[in-house]
């Protein structure tokens, strides 16, 4: 296989979607005016003006195939928006999922003897409520254009289709491995799998026919295997290899040996018990919007340990590097299926036969790219509805049984927002419940604090434990706004650093009154923008939010910059609250 | 103005956030208030600029600082803003003095009588000054009158503040006209502040470089009474010859020094640089000292990234110098600006039009005048204020009564023929417009005028790109022909017109919105029609530079052109990357387009 980053792209802006009738897709065109580009940025970098840009830019590349009669995969490691794919002039493909990767099979439109034109339209508009988040609005900001990497892979005939290495903590290794075969006629080959340093590697010869599909399980085991966790993040190499008519397909990746295991209220990684103390975090670090420097991530995810966090949250999935980065560093990730603020009016699921497909799309596809990551801990099935709602509540039976049935061995959850809880079955999909809530802080009145936030966050840990009292509980989201480089007294004022720490110790304790807590994920671990028109106009005195066009709830600021009083109280609090500490106070 | 008055620049303040409004109650107003662990910031600066995640907010702000006199008795301290980033409320230990709700202009608060003083020594001790700041936007009840505004309301002390001690009895204020024809008449508006009897003076007045010795008056104030000095104003009229005329491409400048004697002791002195120079109307030119001239021009925000609309004065003066060096010779502003644009104006040949700052003021088909009292109140405040302050600056030439507000409503028109007869009295030297952006229907729309300024956008809203340029041609036809029979015989003006693009974004000169390089040819393509109203004797374009929207401009989807929250209509970005096809275009213009006489 080999493997062609598509990094130096042309550029324009086509707002007007003007290029697609003028031939800007053609392999004649003349794109030679156009700015120049990189791949894995984001047109809001490029220049002030287009901060907050949403709409149309094209993007136009050249490349030469290197060898012929080979599959020709065309792959996005995700994409800034919508996105349709040309090869010269002829639509291809393309996604409408921002989230995810994406592969398009261009064999079949390539120039085999000259240079092909690859052109791509990106359209990073908010799409509405009836497709993915589904809210009304969105608050994270869309960031648009070649967001993240690409490149073209020359695959045989006989192709790996996917790879599924499940490594258990008890040194077992089930291999499932998809096999397409793109000749038409049956071939037959050697398919070999192989853990560097351990002894379960396996080999078996395979016969797959014209034009079709197989698949091949390996169940092998070392139990001599290191096991992977956040304090030992031990990682081995793995690869499957596939040769045919004398050509190899090879995949490799990093596996991790884990299990998780719920017994109770108690949640146990390697059957020991485990916490999952953390902070939500979206991808978006100034000035480099989604798409900071590999190092950067890794300099980011290492402070969170330092904090003494051990879990990353997301709402959606993110590039695969920092999954990558995760996996080495030893820390986890709770990835969640982009369903946010969804508030349909019909009354059942039926009524919305495409946004469900969407979700369970978005689902399948985040398995298809991530099931490998050791990281992966925890997979959510969305955040903040009205999970009453009947549509609601059965996409996520949907979602949770589709996780089920792909053997995900993650811990499935989702995130409630402040409905009320009213039965032991509504929430039965969930191995954890997970609850977000702002006690007192979306409050403009300074009085109301401390007052109201004890009685309030009792109140709601009283109303979970009251329905599901046998299950573990996890803080996905609590947070407070403050402003980097504001002081003030911790005990007076509002949004100033020294406030946040004496929220933050303030309403840690008050959860950590629930004997079921399992975890404190800190909304967010740093600041961020807010799409524009979240805050429309005056947005103050509705006492939702700062009165400013970013969500300031970080420990650190977007560009990095620590707030340490609100960091030193988070420690303080991660630290202690641990199994250990626990039952060592019982 | 320079006075010889000691001034104690405010440049050092303590800051906090006060959006939930707690701050008055909780006493951070008061002398004693420990502010030790606020956070320390510099006035001239923007809240904004403090931290990404400052930027948009709108809400209320505290800044604190420190102040002692020295022991010199009989003196006032005039506490000054240049200007404040917002409606704000000032506090000197812990006692409410004042404050200003209009963001655009200078103001000042006698805070003699609240200065700490030792109980029983008298002396001066250190006194608390607190400002409490609030950019909000305030709604169209206020200016700009709009129901929503463009441009972004940086917030916190976004001017310079000093404290000014003053002689007792003083020169408060100095207007100087100065003419082409070498008159000049100087002003003095003297304080006297004897309770007793009448304060008997004398004002001397020496122009440096043009009077050999003082010319001098008698000046008798009034008694002052426990409400305020006694006021008087003394008149200089005298003219000069040998006068060197100021002009954009000659800016010669000249310092008048007013002194205020009291048997022979000095008690007041004041300076103001002024220029002679006369701008007039003749039939459908526009004179400046008699010569026709041609209005070259760009409309300015003053925001300059990344500092806001507080950039260092050496980058102002860099970027008027870029400006002149394309043949530019006027700036508009929507409303008016830190007096330093105007010093480095006069200093380096640059006119400004200043505007009253009602923007998109759009009364109901229903409305009568007394429905707008308040706005119209603030607008002529603001009209009188803007000349109490920047009377004397030679640059500014053209005053216009406001902007797109709504055409042709009996309540607008009343309102800014009301301004303009305002203006008219204050005999101002400048000429009069107002910046009309939809077709004419009457000569009495714009009678109030002696420049007839429009706005228009050849088909740049629109998002059919196969318009151009036909309709540009076709539409422009039509909007002269009209003004030209209603205005047959005054100047006509371009007070906007501009191509919306993006920096550092290509595509070909003949097609590709939002890119550069057809920016160029559009606007060759768009002066070439303007030009060709025989009455056009201005092209301002919109607008120098890119700017950022205030906040909820662009709420989802725009009309407005591109979709993102900047209006990118510079010839240069933000922090002033050059467009370099537009600024090419520009100046192929502006090297055209000159006086009929020349």
């Amino acid at each position: 296989m080999t493997h062609t980053e598509l990094k130096n792209w042309k550029f324009t802006l086509d707002q007007t979607l003007y290029g697609e009738g003028a031939g800007w897709a053609g392999s004649d065109y003349d794109d030679s005016c156009w700015s120049d580009v990189e791949s894995y940025t984001c047109w809001e970098t490029y220049e002030s003006a287009l901060e907050d840009y949403e709409a149309s830019g094209w993007f136009r590349t050249r490349y030469v195939p290197q060898k012929k009669d080979s599959r020709q995969i065309l792959r996005f490691n995700g994409v800034g928006g919508v996105a349709k794919v040309f090869i010269n002039g002829n639509y291809v493909g393309g996604t409408e999922n921002r989230y995810l990767p994406f592969t398009i099979d261009i064999t079949d439109y390539v120039n085999w003897e000259s240079e092909n034109v690859i052109a791509v339209l990106v359209d990073n508009s908010f799409r509405g409520p009836e497709h993915l988040p589904g809210g009304p609005i969105v608050e994270w900001v869309l960031y648009g254009g070649l967001t993240h990497r690409v490149w073209v892979e020359e695959r045989p005939q006989l192709m790996l289709e996917h790879v599924y290495a499940a490594a258990s903590a008890d040194g077992s290794l089930k291999t499932t491995v998809k096999v397409k075969n793109y000749r038409e006629k049956a071939v037959a080959g050697t398919l070999e799998i192989a853990v560097a340093g351990l002894s379960c590697g396996a080999a078996r010869e395979v016969t797959v026919g014209a034009g079709e599909t197989a698949e091949f399980v390996f169940e092998t085991a070392d139990p001599s295997a290191r096991l992977w966790s956040p304090e030992d993040p031990n990682l081995y190499d793995f690869s499957a290899t596939l040769t045919a008519d004398g050509e190899t397909d090879t995949y490799t990746c990093r596996i991790g040996f884990r299990t998780f295991t719920i017994e109770g209220t108690h949640i146990f990684l390697n059957g020991k018990e485990i916490y999952f103390n953390g902070a939500n975090r979206y991808d978006e670090y100034a000035p480099y919007g989604i798409c900071p420097p590999p190092e950067k991530i890794r300099e980011d995810l290492l402070l969170m340990k330092s904090m003494g966090m051990n879990l990353v949250r997301t709402h959606y999935p993110q590039d695969p590097l920092h999954y990558e980065i995760a996996d080495e560093i030893g820390i986890m990730y709770m990835i969640e299926v982009p369903v946010n603020w969804w508030a349909p009016k019909e009354q059942t699921l039926d009524a919305y036969p495409e946004f469900r497909e969407e979700a369970v799309d978005a689902m399948r596809e985040t398995f298809r790219f991530f099931c490998n990551h050791a990281c992966w801990a925890i997979w959510s099935t969305g955040n903040e509805m009205n999970h009453h709602h009947p549509a609601i509540n059965g996409l996520f039976r949907v979602l949770a049984q589709g996780m089920r049935e792909l053997d995900c061995r993650r811990i499935i959850t989702y995130a409630l927002n402040n409905s009320a809880i009213l039965s032991p079955t509504e929430l039965d999909f969930c191995d954890v419940i997970s609850i977000n809530n702002y006690a007192g802080s979306l409050s403009e009145n300074v009085d109301d604090f401390p007052v109201m936030v004890d009685p309030s966050i009792d109140a709601r840990m009283n109303e979970v434990l009251a329905q599901y009292p046998n299950v573990p509980h996890l803080m996905t989201e609590f947070g407070i706004c403050t402003i980097y480089g504001v002081h003030g007294d911790p005990f007076e004022g509002r949004y100033h650093e020294e406030f946040g720490a004496t929220y933050m110790e303030r309403a840690c304790r008050a959860y950590m009154r629930n004997p079921n807590l399992r975890g404190l994920v800190i909304w967010s671990w740093a600041d961020y923008r807010h799409r524009r028109g979240f805050t429309p106009d005056n947005n103050g005195s509705s006492g939702m939010h700062f009165n400013a066009t970013y969500g300031p709830y970080g420990i650190v600021t977007m560009d990095r910059k620590i707030k340490k009083p609100m960091a030193e109280a988070i420690t303080r609090l991660y630290n202690e609250f641990t199994p250990a500490n626990r039952e060592g106070k019982k | 103005m320079n006075t010889n008055a000691k001034r104690h620049e405010l440049s050092t303040w303590k800051f906090s956030l006060d959006q939930s409004g707690y701050g008055l109650a909780g006493g951070w107003a008061a002398s004693r208030y420990d502010d030790s662990s606020w956070t320390e910031v510099n006035s001239y600066t923007s809240w904004e600029t403090y931290e990404y995640a400052m930027r948009d907010y709108e809400g209320k702000g505290w800044f604190r600082t420190k102040f002692t006199p020295e022991q010199i008795a009989q003196r006032r301290f005039i506490l000054h803003f240049e200007g404040v980033g917002g409606v704000a409320q000032v506090f000197v230990n812990g006692k409410y003095v004042g404050g200003t709700d209009n963001r655009y202009l200078p103001f000042e608060l006698d805070i003699t009588d609240y200065i700490r003083k030792q109980r029983f020594t008298g002396n001066f001790v250190e006194s608390s000054i607190a400002v409490c700041v609030d950019n909000s936007f305030r709604g169209k009840q206020h200016l700009t009158g709009g129901g929503r505004i463009e441009w972004v309301l940086y917030g916190g002390l976004t001017h310079r503040v000093w404290v000014e001690e003053r002689p007792v009895s003083n020169i408060s204020h100095v207007r100087v006209d100065a003419a082409a024809d070498g008159s000049l008449k100087v002003t003095a508006t003297v304080e006297g502040r004897n309770s007793v009897a009448p304060f008997v003076g004398e004002v001397r007045m020496e122009v440096e470089g043009l009077t050999s010795e003082p010319v001098c008056l008698p000046v008798e104030c009034p008694v002052s009474t426990p409400a305020g000095p006694g006021v008087k104003k003394v008149t200089f009229e005298t003219s000069f010859e040998n006068a060197k005329l100021w002009s954009p491409e000659e800016p010669n400048l000249y310092q008048v020094k007013l002194s205020l004697f009291k048997d022979d002791e000095l008690r007041s002195e004041v300076t103001e640089r002024f220029g002679f120079r006369t701008i007039e109307t003749r039939g459908t030119h526009i004179l400046l000292n008699g010569k026709e001239i041609v209005i070259k021009g760009a409309n300015r925000y003053d925001e300059y990234a990344p500092y806001g609309i507080c950039p260092p004065v050496e980058l102002i003066r860099q970027e008027f110098q870029q400006m002149k060096d394309l043949g530019i010779n006027l700036i508009r502003t929507h409303y008016p600006q830190d007096a330093i644009h105007y010093e480095l104006a006069d200093e380096m040949g640059l006119m400004y039009m200043i505007e009253v700052p009602l923007n998109w003021w759009s009364p109901k088909d229903t409305d009568y005048f007394d429905d707008h009292l308040q706005l119209i109140t603030e607008a002529v405040d603001c009209l009188d204020r803007t000349f109490y302050w920047h009377c004397n600056h030679p640059c500014w030439t053209f005053w216009s009564v406001g902007n797109e507000c709504k055409h042709n409503h009996p309540v607008c028109i009343q309102a800014f023929h009301m301004l303009a007869a305002r203006m008219r009295r204050l005999d101002c030297g400048r000429l009069i417009t107002y910046a009309a952006h939809k077709p004419f229907l009457n000569s009495q729309e714009m009678d109030f005028c002696d420049v007839i300024s429009m706005n228009y956008y050849s088909g740049i809203l629109s998002e059919n790109e196969t318009q151009f340029p036909e309709q540009m041609t076709k539409v422009l036809e039509e909007k002269f022909k009209t003004a030209l029979r209603l205005y047959p015989d005054k100047p006509h003006m371009m007070t906007e017109f501009g191509y919306v693009c993006v920096q550092g974004v290509h595509n070909s000169e003949k097609e590709g919105r939002y890119a550069e390089d057809f920016g160029g040819t559009f606007l060759r393509a768009d002066c070439k029609e303007l030009l060709k109203n025989p009455n056009m004797r201005g092209l301002v374009i919109w607008c120098w530079a890119d700017y950022r929207h205030r906040r909820g401009f662009v709420p989802s989807k725009t009309n407005m052109g591109i979709q993102a929250t900047y209006g990118p209509w510079g010839l240069v970005s933000m922090d002033r990357k050059p467009k370099q096809p537009l600024l090419d275009a520009m100046k192929e213009v502006f090297d055209g387009f000159n006086p009929d006489s020349e």
